[in-house]
């Protein structure tokens, strides 16, 4: 399940920046902080390239899938859910991608049973680091080189990483493992794989974030790990549920001037108070943005808040994200 | 009751929420707001951002307590507010110290590669220290009230498993079997042996030998530590679930940061793990009318929604406006109608999923914060946000 098969030498290539990526790659990881929207920032970047006509795959990496839902459609396990006409959809975790990997190096399923389903293998080996995140970092990547049984090979292939942190061990794991891991099997497998995620002409990573603290200074931290550390290539920051609206600096002076009226009806405050909590908020979301780029030397693009139930926001950021990511990076 | 009742007479709460949810922060206000009514609360939290850092007052060094001055929070006699920020590696060490039964087993552990490399890392790790830093600071009787803010894990509920799963792992037979260094003429030390060898062998083709032996020899280093580990995770599990202790559950309307809101509750998770959350804190919720709008204003229409017409009279007629020409007057009243516009269309969002998270926690009560337009960045804001707080129903 690691792609042996994509003449791809352990020598780990110099990763290049991507800075106004025209074109959609192969393989696209998008990482960041729980709860900023990545998991409907894939669903709308798949199905925004699905509807360019490339056959794509969003892989999901926690027990819980979210995306198939997004489409209306039911979660199935380990086998790929179409979610869209050339969009699929497919849970990777460890446990199963272990199975999967276990079987073919050990041949024979019994035997399988015998190692990896002891219960005590069980419980200590996702206790070993790097263990679990290489598994699922290298069915991933099986899917983009080699395909997925029944749905073949796709153009594209879209990772909702984990959050933050187990994102960042799921994608170093290749580098930590064939750092720290003697000769053998799995070292060899790691490098093959450090290779694939440096090959800037395959591999893509993107921070997700919201422009808020927490997870812009997170992205902050990926980014330097990641590509600054570990020289994986980056594509534009993608900034969701950015508050575009504002008032011009003299409005906001008159707005709070009107806050303080005595004489204004409750109705009308209360508007005035709501529009300089959404321009504080625009503020707010502008300063964090601002610091995001004075340290991240990557172009930033920015998704609306898209109001409604999960379905539509899909269908709306798809849009967005078509426009802004691919074409041109603003 | 107020939020801050649900913690009378308890002497834990742990604050639990995914990350971003503000779940610091209302750490930090729960702990402040208790100690202001004269208890006295030792405040723990795990890599908080620095802005929390600053807004504290802390220097942030790793397991030092430091004192936060209370004026802002109107405080009464007796009561006092400690902080503690900890860090995974730094406590796993101290940990190790402290457990280790001589120099040459911490030495043994220290030394190996997979501790240095990522140890500190490892899953259960932060769990692990907020532990042992909860159960120290509660038997030290210097405290009334400890404060838990716990670690962002990827999902909240990771944080109550984490001593079952040590548990499980370290209580497993073949797991003792395994490590056992007696394994001699019994039938158990037989079955032992044959296992091992199984097991290595299937390992060893997977992962290579050599690696699972240096794994093997850094849980083996590890093996004197783990009656001590086991010991403090059951105690603590124990703990979450006596009555001295309460779980206050912190999420946002967002679906994306209260994902359970809408199939089974958070609250249920929870329960199932023999824990009733004493409230659940809905933070940063778009209210209607906004709380700057207070009681403030006068006359007609209550805090109903302005239509354009009344919004362009009154700013119009507004003395305090007096000064611009009508043109600009007229352009504001366009961009705050369009502004408040967006503000109701959230507010609404939110109600909506307010409702449909109090049907999941329910019977846990929960407690609306609306969303402030400042931040919290001193203990001044943190004051503010408290009262706010407090005052949430």
């Amino acid at each position: 399940m690691i792609p042996d098969s994509i003449g791809l030498t352990s020598t780990p290539v110099k990763a290049k920046q991507t800075a106004n990526p025209i074109r959609p790659p192969r393989l696209t990881f998008l990482m960041g902080k729980g709860g900023v929207g990545r998991s409907t920032v894939a669903a709308a970047m798949g199905l925004a390239l699905s509807r360019r006509g490339l056959r794509t795959l969003v892989v999901e990496t926690s027990a819980r899938q979210a995306v198939p839902a997004m489409f209306e459609r039911r979660a199935a396990g380990y086998d790929p859910v179409e979610c869209a006409p050339g969009l699929h959809c497919l849970r990777v975790t460890w446990e199963d991608a272990l199975r999967e990997y276990g079987v073919m190096k050990l041949r024979f399923r019994a035997l399988y049973r015998l190692v990896f389903e002891n219960p005590f293998v069980r419980r200590l080996l996702p206790a070993v680091p790097g263990v679990p995140e290489i598994l699922v970092i290298g069915k991933i990547a099986y899917c983009a080189t080699d395909g997925v049984p029944g749905i073949g090979t796709p153009d594209a292939v879209v990772v909702d990483a984990p959050a933050t942190g187990h994102g960042l061990s799921l994608v170093t794991a290749p580098a930590v493992v064939a750092d720290t891991v003697p000769a053998g099997p799995l070292a060899e497998d790691a490098r093959r794989l450090r290779a694939v995620l440096l090959d800037s002409a395959f591999t893509r990573f993107h921070i997700v974030t919201t422009p808020e603290e927490m997870p812009v200074s997170e992205g902050i931290d990926l980014h330097g790990e990641l590509s600054l550390r570990h020289g994986l290539p980056f594509g534009p920051v993608i900034v969701n549920a950015f508050q575009d609206l504002a008032l011009p600096g003299q409005e906001r002076e008159m707005a709070r001037l009107a806050a303080a009226s005595s004489s204004a009806p409750r109705g009308v405050l209360a508007a005035v108070q709501a529009a300089l909590f959404m321009d504080a908020r625009h503020r707010a979301q502008t300063a964090h943005l601002d610091r995001l780029k004075t340290v991240v030397p990557l172009p930033v693009v920015r998704l609306p808040e898209v109001p409604g139930a999960a379905g539509g926001r899909v269908k709306g950021l798809a849009d967005h994200i078509d426009a802004v990511l691919w074409r041109e990076a603003r | 009751m107020d939020l801050l009742g649900h913690l009378s007479g308890r002497s834990i709460a742990i604050v639990l929420g995914d990350g971003g949810v503000g779940k610091t922060t209302v750490a930090a206000a729960l702990a402040a707001m208790s100690a202001a009514s004269g208890r006295r609360v030792l405040a723990v939290t795990v890599d908080p951002s620095n802005r929390l850092k600053d807004s504290l007052g802390l220097s942030g060094t790793p397991g030092v307590e430091e004192e936060v001055p209370l004026r802002d929070f109107a405080p009464a006699p007796g009561g006092s507010l400690r902080a503690m920020v900890l860090d995974a590696a730094t406590e796993l060490d101290r940990v190790v110290r402290e457990a280790s039964p001589s120099d040459e087993v911490r030495r043994r552990i220290t030394e190996n590669v997979f501790y240095r490399k990522a140890a500190s890392r490892m899953t259960g790790t932060h769990e692990y220290m907020a532990f042992t830093r909860l159960s120290d600071a509660l038997a030290s009787g210097r405290h009334d009230l400890v404060v838990l803010d716990t670690p962002p894990e990827r999902h909240a509920l990771d944080f109550l498993d984490a001593p079952a799963r040590l548990d499980s792992l370290l209580g497993n037979d073949a797991f003792r079997l395994f490590v056992s260094a007696s394994a001699g003429l019994s039938r158990a030390g037989l079955e032992a042996i044959r296992l091992r060898r199984l097991v290595l062998r299937g390992i060893g083709r997977f992962a290579g030998e050599e690696t699972f032996l240096q794994v093997l020899d850094f849980v083996l280093a590890f093996s004197p530590l783990y009656e001590h580990f086991r010991v403090r995770a059951a105690r603590v599990k124990d703990l979450f679930a006596s009555p001295a202790c309460a779980t206050v559950l912190v999420c946002r309307p967002n679906p994306a940061r209260c994902p359970e809101a809408g199939g089974a509750g958070p609250a249920d998770a929870l329960r199932a793990r023999g824990i009733e959350p004493v409230a659940v804190v809905a933070n940063r919720v778009l209210v209607w009318p906004p709380p700057e709008a207070g009681g403030a204003g006068t006359g007609g229409g209550g805090a109903g929604p302005a239509d354009a017409a009344s919004v362009k009279d009154a700013l119009s007629s507004e003395p305090a406006l007096g000064l611009y020409d009508r043109d600009m007057v007229s352009a504001l009243a366009g961009r705050i109608l369009g502004l408040a516009g967006r503000y109701r269309e959230r507010a609404e969002e939110d109600a909506a999923r307010v409702t449909a998270l109090r049907e999941a926690v329910a019977p846990a009560p929960v407690h609306v914060v609306p969303g402030l337009r400042e931040e919290v960045r001193d203990l001044a804001s943190l004051a503010r946000f408290a009262r706010v707080m407090r005052g949430a129903a």
